[in-house]
C-alpha cells in the first residue's frame, strides 16, 4: 500500500517534469529557431551589401566555420563562384531558397541539418550582377534544444522529486496520524479529513453489525450463565485438553474447588480425584459414564459425556449431590428392617404366650401373670405403633396441626410435672428455669418434643444427677434447652440417634425401655417449626439439646 | 502466544499432579486400609505403587527430553528440575504406602486399637501429602510452608507413638510381633511426612528460587 502511494507521487512528478521540460524545450527552441532565421537574414543583408561595396573582391575574404553554417555565392549562369564549405553542394534547402531568389530576387527555407539532430535554415539574395548568395547557418534541433536544456532541468527533477518524496513522507504520517487518531467506536464522531469518511462510514456499518453480533451473543451467554449459575447441578465443560471451559458454582462446591477462577486451567487442579480421572479419561475416548464420587462425606453423582463438534471435542462433567437421596435411601432401609423387628419382638412374644396358654402349658393360676404379659407386650406394640404414626403424621405435609402462640415456659413446667414421677424413680431432679417466650407453633407437637427430651435426659441419667429445662427469650429466637448430667453421647452417634429406631447402645437402651423414636419425633419438630437444633454432649458428663425458634408469637 | 515448550511445561504440570494425585490416593488408601482393617484397599494401595513408578518414569523421560531439546534457562530450568526432585519424593511415598499396606495385610495389627496415636498420625501424614500436591497445584508458597512446619507435629506423633508402645510392651499388653508392626508403620509414616515436607521445599524453590539449603539457581 505504501509503494503505490508513493509510487503514484513519483511518477507524477517526473510526469510533471519531463513535460515541464519538454515544453521549456519547445519555447526555447521555437524562440532559438525565429533567431536563427532573423540572423541568417541579418548575414545575408550584410554580406550582400558588402558585396555590392567592395565588388566580388569581397567574396574572397568570406570565411565560415563549417559548424555554424556556410557561405556560397552562385553565378546566374550556374557555377558556384565561391563557397566556404569548399564547394560542397548546395542543400537541399539551400537549393529551394535559391530557387526563390532567383525567382524573387530573395528566398529562405528551413530544413534538417545534415549534421546530426540540427536544423538549418538558410537565406538567398540575388545580387546586383545577378549571381546569388546563399547565407546557410545551423541551428539545434528540439531534441538538442533539451539536450542542452537538460544541465538545468536535470536538477530540477530531482530537487521535484526529492520534494516529492518529502511531501508524500509528510502527507504517509499526517495520514497516518489522523487514522491513529481515530475514534473507532464512534466513527461518525471524528472531525478529521474529508478523504477518511468513507472508510469511517464503513466502519460505523461494521461496528453496529459487530455490537449487534456481540450483543446477542451476550445475551445468550448471560441467560446461559444465569441458568447455570443457578443450578443445583454441577455442571463443568472442558476442552479436548481436559481445561475448563465454565464451570458453575454448584460444581466448584461439589468438587470441593476454592474459590477462584478456573478458567482455562487443568481439571486436575480443581479436583485429583482418581475416579474422576478415569471418568475423563473414558469421556476423551468417547465414551458416555457415570460414577459415585464421595468426598468429605457427601456423595455426588458424576456423569460425564464426550461433547463432539467438527474437530473439537470436548468434554461435559454433570453433577449431582445424591448425599441425601442416599442416606435417605439408608435410613428408608434401616427403618423398614428396623420397624419390622420392632413390630415382631413383641409380637412374638405375644404369640408365644399365647401358644402356651392355648396349648395348656400354663397353670391356670399362672394365666393372669401371662395375661399381664401379654397385655404389657401389646401395649409396647400399641406405643409403638402410635409413634409411627405420629412420626407419619409429621411426614405428611397436609396433615399440618394449626399453630398458635404457645408459651414455652408454662409448657415446660407442665411437661416436667408429668414426668416428675419418672424422674423421682431414678432418682433425678428435675428443674425448670428462665423466662417466658413465646413461639408461633402447635402445642401438641410442641409439647411432644419437650416430653421426649426431658424424657430422654431422665432416662438416660445417673442416679443422683440432674435435668435442667431452661427457657431464654432473646430478641429474635427463643431458646429452649434441655440439660443432663447423665451417660452422653459419643460423638459419632451425634447424628444417628436423630434416626427413626436408632438406639447408641442397644440392649442397655432396651433395658430402659423405648423405641428409638423420640429424637426423630423432635427432629421433625424441629423442621416443622422451622427451629435449630443444636446437640452438644460429653460422654460421661452429660448433654444437652437445645431448640432456637423465631420468637415472638408471631407467624413467621 | 504459546511456544510448543510452553505446552511442554503445561503438560509437564498436569503429569505431575496426575502423580501427585495417585500418591494422595495411595497414602489415603493405605492408612484408611490400616485403620479399618480393609484388604481391599490395602490391595489398592499396592497396586497404586507401580501405576506411580510408571508415572516417574514418564515423568522423568519428558523432562530428560526438555532438558536436551530446549535448553531451559532460569525460572523454566527451575521448573523442571524441581519437578525432577519431587517425583523422587513422590515414588518414595508411593512405595512406603505400599510397604504400610504389606504390613497391614499380615493382619497382625487390629483395628480396635483406635486409642493409639497411630490414628492420628495417618491422618496427619494424609494431610501433609495433600496440601503439598495441592501447594503445588495452586502454587501456594503459604501452604508449602505451612507443610513444612507441620512436619514437626507427624514427628512429634511418631515419638508418641514410640511412647505408647514402649508403654504396652512394659505391660505386655502386647505380643512383640505387633509392636514391631507398628513400629515399622509409625515410622513410614514419619518417612512419607518427610517426603512431603521435600515437595513442599521444592515447591518453595520453584517459586521463590530459593531451596532452604540456600541454593539459588
Ligand atoms: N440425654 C441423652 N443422654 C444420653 N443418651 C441419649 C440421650 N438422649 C438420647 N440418647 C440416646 O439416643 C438414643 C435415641 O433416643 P430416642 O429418644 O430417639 O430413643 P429412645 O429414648 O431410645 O426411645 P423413645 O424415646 O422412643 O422411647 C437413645 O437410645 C439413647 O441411646
Ligand atoms: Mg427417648
Amino acid at each position: 500500500m505504501k509503494r503505490t502511494l508513493f509510487s503514484g507521487i513519483w511518477a507524477f512528478t517526473l510526469l510533471t517534469v519531463f513535460a515541464t521540460s519538454a515544453a521549456l524545450s519547445l519555447a526555447v527552441y521555437g524562440r532559438a529557431s525565429g533567431a536563427l532565421r532573423e540572423a541568417t537574414r541579418r548575414e545575408a543583408e550584410s554580406i550582400s551589401g558588402a558585396l555590392r561595396l567592395a565588388g566580388s573582391a569581397y567574396a574572397a575574404q568570406l570565411e565560415k566555420d563549417p559548424q555554424e553554417g556556410s557561405v556560397c555565392i552562385l553565378k546566374a549562369g550556374g557555377g558556384v563562384l565561391y563557397d566556404s564549405g569548399g564547394g560542397e553542394t548546395v542543400s537541399s534547402g539551400g537549393e529551394a531558397a535559391v530557387a526563390d531568389a532567383w525567382k524573387n530576387g530573395s528566398g529562405e527555407a528551413a530544413f534538417a541539418s545534415s549534421l546530426p539532430g540540427k536544423r538549418e535554415v538558410s537565406c538567398a539574395r540575388r545580387l546586383s550582377d545577378g549571381a546569388v548568395l546563399l547565407v546557410t547557418n545551423h541551428g539545434n534541433g528540439l531534441l538538442l534544444t533539451m539536450v542542452s536544456l537538460l544541465p538545468a532541468t536535470l536538477p530540477a527533477a530531482a530537487l521535484f522529486l526529492l520534494l516529492a518524496a518529502v511531501f508524500a513522507r509528510r502527507k504517509r504520517k499526517t495520514a497516518a496520524a489522523a487514522i491513529s487518531a481515530l475514534d473507532l467506536e464512534n466513527p461518525l464522531a471524528n472531525d478529521t479529513y474529508e478523504e477518511l469518511s468513507p472508510l469511517l462510514i464503513r466502519i460505523q456499518k461494521q461496528n453496529r453489525e459487530l455490537w449487534e453480533k456481540t450483543e446477542r451473543n451476550n445475551k445468550r451467554r448471560a441467560e446461559f450463565s444465569a441458568v447455570t449459575q443457578h443450578m443445583r447441578e454441577g455442571m463443568v465443560l472442558l476442552d479436548g485438553k481436559a481445561c475448563v471451559l465454565s464451570m458453575n458454582p454448584s460444581a466448584m462446591e461439589l468438587l470441593g474447588a476454592p474459590e477462584g477462577d478456573y478458567q482455562g486451567k487443568h481439571i486436575l487442579t480443581v479436583n485429583r480425584d482418581l475416579a474422576l480421572q478415569g471418568l475423563i479419561r473414558k469421556a476423551e475416548k468417547g465414551e458416555s459414564c457415570q460414577r459415585l464420587l464421595t468426598r468429605d462425606g457427601r456423595h455426588c453423582l458424576v456423569m460425564a459425556g464426550p461433547v463432539l463438534r467438527k474437530e473439537e471435542a470436548g468434554i461435559l462433567l454433570l453433577l449431582l449431590d445424591v448425599t441425601d437421596k442416599q442416606n435417605a435411601e439408608q435410613m428408608r432401609r434401616e427403618f423398614s428392617a428396623n420397624v419390622s423387628h420392632e413390630l415382631k419382638t413383641p409380637l412374638t412374644s405375644i404369640s408365644g404366650y399365647a401358644e402356651m396358654i392355648k396349648e395348656g402349658l400354663v397353670q391356670p393360676r399362672d394365666v393372669p401373670e401371662f395375661a399381664g404379659r401379654i397385655h404389657e407386650e401389646a401395649g409396647r406394640l400399641i406405643l409403638l405403633i402410635e409413634d409411627i404414626m405420629k412420626l407419619s403424621r409429621l411426614d405428611e405435609e397436609t396433615a399440618r396441626p394449626p399453630k398458635e402462640q404457645v408459651e414455652l415456659l408454662s409448657l415446660s413446667r407442665s411437661v416436667s410435672e408429668r414426668l416428675a414421677a419418672q424422674a423421682k424413680d431414678a432418682a433425678v431432679s428435675l428443674s425448670v428455669s428462665g423466662g417466658e417466650g413465646t413461639v408461633w407453633g402447635a402445642r401438641r407437637v410442641l409439647e411432644e418434643m419437650i416430653y421426649n427430651l426431658v424424657d430422654n435426659a431422665i432416662k438416660y441419667n445417673r442416679p443422683g444427677g440432674s435435668v435442667q429445662v431452661t427457657v431464654i427469650p432473646g430478641e429474635d429466637a427463643v431458646s429452649l434447652s434441655v440439660k443432663d448430667t447423665g451417660i452422653g453421647i459419643p460423638q459419632e452417634e451425634r447424628e444417628r440417634v436423630f434416626e427413626r429406631f436408632y438406639r447408641v447402645d442397644k440392649s442397655r437402651s432396651k433395658q430402659r425401655g423405648g423405641t428409638g423414636l423420640g429424637l426423630s419425633i423432635v427432629k421433625h419438630g424441629a423442621a416443622f417449626h422451622g427451629a435449630k437444633l443444636e446437640m452438644s454432649s460429653k460422654e460421661g458428663v452429660g448433654t444437652a439439646v437445645r431448640l432456637r425458634f423465631a420468637a415472638g408469637g408471631r407467624k413467621i | 502466544m504459546r511456544t510448543k515448550f510452553d505446552e511442554q511445561l503445561e503438560f509437564l504440570n498436569t503429569e505431575l499432579i496426575q502423580m501427585g494425585a495417585l500418591c494422595e490416593n495411595a497414602i489415603a488408601s493405605a492408612a484408611k486400609a490400616l485403620l479399618e482393617g480393609d484388604d481391599e484397599l490395602a490391595t489398592a494401595a499396592i497396586a497404586l505403587e507401580g501405576e506411580i513408578d510408571q508415572k516417574e518414569r514418564e515423568i522423568e523421560t519428558l523432562c530428560l527430553k526438555l532438558l536436551l531439546q530446549q535448553q531451559p534457562v532460569a525460572r523454566d530450568l527451575r521448573t523442571i528440575s524441581s519437578a525432577l526432585k519431587m517425583i523422587t519424593d513422590m515414588e518414595r511415598i508411593g512405595d512406603q504406602a505400599a510397604d504400610i499396606s504389606e504390613i497391614t495385610r499380615l493382619q497382625n495389627i487390629k483395628t480396635s486399637d483406635s486409642k493409639l496415636h497411630i490414628n492420628e498420625m495417618a491422618l496427619a501424614t494424609i494431610k501433609m501429602v495433600t496440601d503439598s500436591v495441592t501447594a503445588f497445584v495452586n502454587r501456594d508458597l503459604d501452604l508449602a510452608r505451612s507443610v513444612i512446619v507441620y512436619d514437626d507435629v507427624v514427628d512429634d506423633l511418631f515419638d508418641k507413638v514410640k511412647g505408647d508402645l514402649i508403654q504396652l510392651i512394659e505391660q505386655k499388653k502386647s505380643d512383640g510381633e505387633y509392636a514391631i508392626d507398628l513400629m515399622m508403620i509409625a515410622k513410614y509414616f514419619e518417612r512419607i511426612g518427610d517426603h512431603a515436607t521435600n515437595i513442599a521445599e521444592w515447591v518453595e524453590f520453584s517459586i521463590t528460587g530459593r531451596h532452604k539449603e540456600g541454593q539459588t539457581v
